[in-house]
């Protein structure tokens, strides 16, 4: 709620922002790009939405959001349809589209599973004619507790001397690691997909500077309750620059 | 947070210091793509400021600094203010109207 809607989660149990006496109090970013669906410059456009006859069709935006982690956590997927997405994609969903089985980790599945459908999903809306713009979230849950990795990522190395004790700080580490590689694979799809100029791309990480000073107390105790460790790209498209 | 586009240019890779509120994403977000026309239509840019200037602690790290006493509620309905100096928010200024007819009464 903070990165969509500039504000901050509502003091309500359970995490049911979404329902009385809870209030979201102010547009997140998905209800304004759907908004703007709503609004024309053209003519025959303002005439056609003005009587109800045929929707606009051009510079239409799309709101997305596409995890590997479960949804269901927390409502969290009720909350991602309110604060405004269109479409929302979590581990439910590929596991029911992908026919992947059984969660990979305790938060669903690996990310490198995810970013499969995350590219079918890309190639399938830009070929599809009226293009449209679109916003669309991906958020990785690597970096989040347990830091579980595929296997067969060949990048891992051991980051500061570890006897045991900090495991947990180096798999943290090489996470961080896996998800730099991730953005330098997403950047290039796009550039592959000649969409890498006309994207704007926002990364961000949602460690906190509270919990960067204890860090280490957080990965060591494996708690899931000290904020949300997760990575997110932001992507819209086609986006044009002066 | 770290914006990428190839047609950004920052040669000398500076960063931008300061202590930022992650609640100015989404302004921020608007504003950018105000600012490289990112909007095709006019009414759609139009709609974007529009919300760019009203989101509670509207700052954005693009706006420039405005020196002002402001005040905001804690939440809507709510009893609590917070008092700002506009030194780490980047908004437009708050205009109060309703002072001016008072001003020019002779």
């Amino acid at each position: 709620m903070t990165d969509y809607c500039g504000q901050l989660a509502l003091p309500i149990d359970f995490s049911v922002e979404f329902e009385d006496p809870a209030r979201m109090y102010q547009h997140c970013l998905p209800q304004v790009f759907r908004y703007m669906n709503s609004v024309t410059d053209t003519e025959s456009e303002i005439l056609a939405l003005h009587n109800n006859s045929r929707p606009r069709t051009t510079d239409m935006w799309e709101t997305v959001h596409i995890e590997s982690a479960t949804g269901a956590y927390d409502h969290e997927k009720d909350i991602l349809q309110r604060v405004g997405f269109n479409t929302v994609i979590t581990a439910e969903e590929l596991g029911e589209v992908g026919k992947l089985g059984d969660f990979d980790t305790p938060l669903g599945y690996y990310d490198e599973r995810g970013l499969e459908h995350f590219w079918k999903y890309v190639d399938n809306t830009i070929n599809r004619v009226p293009k449209n713009r679109m916003y669309l979230g991906w958020m990785s849950t690597t970096t989040h507790t347990p830091f579980r990795i595929p296997s067969e990522w060949n990048g891992r190395k051991s980051y500061v001397w570890t006897n045991g004790e900090w495991d947990s700080v180096d798999n943290w580490m090489n996470a961080v690691r896996w998800t730099d590689d991730k953005v330098k694979e997403i950047i290039l799809g796009f550039r592959e997909r000649g969409l890498e100029n006309e994207t704007l791309f926002l990364m961000y990480f949602t460690l906190l500077e509270p919990e960067l000073t204890k860090v280490t107390e957080i990965m060591d105790s494996h708690s899931q309750d000290n904020g949300q460790h997760l990575s997110r790209i932001l992507t819209t498209k086609p986006i044009a620059f002066l | 947070m770290m914006i990428y586009n190839p047609n950004i240019k920052n040669p000398t890779k500076q960063k931008v210091q300061g202590n930022f509120y992650s609640l100015s994403l989404p302004t921020t977000i608007l504003d950018l793509m105000i600012h490289t026309n990112s909007f095709a239509q006019s009414a759609q840019k139009y709609l974007a400021r529009n919300f760019a200037q009203n989101y509670e602690f509207a700052q954005s790290l693009l706006r420039p600094i405005k020196d002002a006493i402001r005040f905001f509620f804690v939440h809507p309905g709510g009893t609590q203010w917070v008092l700002d100096n506009s030194k780490n928010l980047r908004v437009s200024p708050l205009t109060i109207h309703v002072c001016e007819p008072a001003l020019t009464v002779v």
